[in-house]
């Protein structure tokens, strides 16, 4: 049970839309309830509008992190 | 953390290419496009010719264009070096 | 009677003006996309991957009002219905292909003709890979596909034999070019769209309200955008506030606000530029592809002259050339000025060329349209044609057969 709680971290930085947004998709489809994913990305779009999307519209929380040249978004599965 | 620690050198190096880029422009419309309408006319190929006068336009807006382009990079360039000396003082004060 | 094909110049500003004007509209243009993350690939790819309509609602009010806005200066005598005519281009077969091919090479390469130029002035590397891509697509185009399509379009071959009025629809619906035939054509075409958008992003938003009711997500804003840097408050922010930040680029243009200003920037070409040339927007279809042609020059090497397609389209001094450039650079700004800009090469080495491959695909895709999603799709709206509907639904069918594919591959 511990084991399934843990993160998951995805590398998506120089990427841009839409594998972002389809890459959480598919990941959190896999994952179980509880679990967060954390995707570090770079490209602005997906932090201000595509992701901030695909966790409203599944109703999951987000929550994104400056993190200097990146930001790192973090979506729990419910 | 993916945090920069050094000044990002993309600051400095980013307006210089705009600039570049404006000039390249500039350079390129005044030596290439100008002898290009040139050889068209000389070539009977009326479908992509224009007239002299609109040339003249072109080169014209060119001009003014590439002049915002050059000063709007050279004022991005300051703000850019500014930033960098204020990194300097922070960096050398801690 | 027909109608008259002779341009009717609204203002007398010369060339320089005008060439200025579009240069201008180029620089807004870039700076506003890239300011509001515009992108038409990505509104209609978030309608498979992210489930949201409300960005595909924001094209769907930029459509509408780009008809309904110059189609009523027309019909009110303000702009003459000829320079709203004037430059539509034929229909046919090619629209439907080109799009396809179009939507799905935008669709995995990671950008529209819009989106692809301002990323690749704030530094993605996929997407210069894709502009490159872009100009070889051209050049296949040019040599192995235009010398057929135009013997098609010469016959009239599943495609009108002429442009102008004939693919006017008030034209085609009412056989006349009045005030009347057109006011009621815009009204017909702009006003469904507007309504539309509208319905799909209310759509949108009350499910995300129904959401936030049971879940602690951010609440959204105009656009549907939050983002917290580096603390968790999600308290939405005064528009005041708002609005200062997006003046100081600290926050993103909402949707809604880009769209219009977009639309603005649309209407600032059509009526400047009315009667002088292509009073449209007009962006890389034509253009980027013709960056071959320059890059080419300094060796010697002028397609203009023996190469179809290079030979017989556009004339290389023209307004959309200085809107290009100015596009690039005002999208630079925008990203600089906002501590976006980095050069960006994928982590995931294949997107490089992908992104290449999938430029090939934009650029072949555009030719045989004879045109892009802005130049073409957009643009159509605002003269009141149908190549721009035929357009919509032929992208939209190849987008969502790259994001099948996509998602196969991720």
């Amino acid at each position: 049970m511990e084991e399934n709680l843990q993160s998951e971290v995805v590398d998506l930085r120089g990427e841009c839309c839409p594998i972002p947004e389809m890459t959480a998709s598919k990941k959190l489809r896999k994952m179980t309830p509880g679990q967060t994913l954390e995707l570090l990305t770079d490209h602005q779009p997906a932090v201000e509008v595509t992701l901030p999307a695909l966790a409203k519209s599944l109703g999951y929380p987000i929550s994104v992190q400056n993190e200097g040249d990146a930001y790192r978004v973090r979506i729990t599965k419910r | 953390m993916v945090a920069e620690h050094s000044f990002p050198q993309r600051r400095i190096v980013a307006p210089i290419v705009l600039v570049l880029f404006a000039l390249g422009w500039y350079r390129f419309s005044d030596v290439y496009i100008r002898t290009d309408d040139a050889s068209l006319i000389a070539h009977g190929n009326y479908a992509v010719y224009v007239p002299l006068q609109q040339v003249a336009a072109y080169m014209q807006a060119v001009t003014w264009v590439s002049y915002a382009a050059v000063f709007g990079g050279l004022i991005m360039l300051w703000s850019g070096l500014v930033a960098y000396v204020e990194y300097k003082e922070r960096s050398s004060h801690e | 009677m027909a109608p008259p094909m002779i341009l009717d110049p609204l203002f007398n500003d010369g060339l320089t003006f005008v060439y200025l004007v579009f240069a201008l509209s180029g620089f807004i243009l870039g700076w506003v996309a890239q300011r509001g993350n515009y992108c038409f690939v990505n509104a209609m790819t978030s309608i498979f991957t992210t489930k949201t309509y409300d960005r595909f609602g924001g094209l769907m009010l930029l459509f509408g009002l780009s008809a309904l806005v110059p189609g009523l200066l027309v019909a009110f005598g303000m702009v003459p219905a000829v320079d709203q005519y004037y430059f539509n281009y034929f229909g046919g077969w090619y629209i439907v292909v080109g799009a396809f091919i179009f939507g799905f090479g935008a669709a995995i390469a990671g950008g529209c003709n819009l989106s692809m130029l301002y990323r690749a002035a704030s530094g993605y590397v996929q997407n210069w890979l894709e502009l490159a891509g872009m100009m070889v697509g051209t050049y296949f185009f040019a040599t192995l596909v235009w010398p057929v399509q135009l013997s098609t379009m010469q016959v009239g071959l599943l495609s009108t034999k002429a442009g102008g009025y004939v693919e006017y629809l008030p034209y085609d619906l009412f056989h006349t070019v009045s005030a009347a035939s057109v006011g009621a054509t815009a009204l017909i075409l702009g006003v469904p769209f507007i309504i539309f958008g509208i319905y799909l992003q209310r759509r949108t938003y009350a499910k995300f309200k129904v959401m936030k009711s049971t879940d602690p997500v951010p609440a959204a804003g105009a656009g549907g955008i939050v983002v917290n840097r580096g603390h968790q408050s999600s308290k939405p922010r005064s528009l005041s506030v708002r609005a200062w930040r997006m003046l100081t680029l600290k926050e993103p243009l909402g949707t809604n606000l880009a769209t219009v200003v977009l639309f603005l920037d649309l209407l600032l070409v059509f009526v400047m530029g009315a009667g002088y040339t292509f009073n449209y927007l007009v962006i890389t279809s034509s253009d980027g592809g013709r960056f071959l042609e320059y890059i080419l020059m300094p060796f010697g090497v002028n397609l203009a002259l023996n190469t179809p397609w290079y030979n017989s389209s556009l004339p290389i001094v023209d307004t959309s050339v200085l809107m290009v450039i100015m596009l690039i650079v005002g999208a630079f700004s925008a990203s600089y000025l906002s501590g976006d800009f980095k050069v960006r090469i994928p982590r995931d080495r294949r997107r490089l060329g992908i992104g290449f491959g999938g430029g090939i695909l934009v650029g072949l895709g555009v030719r045989i349209a004879l045109g892009c999603n802005v130049g073409l799709m957009w643009t159509n709206f605002a003269q009141l044609g149908y190549d721009g509907l035929l357009f919509l639904a032929s992208m939209l069918a190849g987008v969502a057969l790259a994001v099948k594919v996509q998602e196969r591959l991720l």
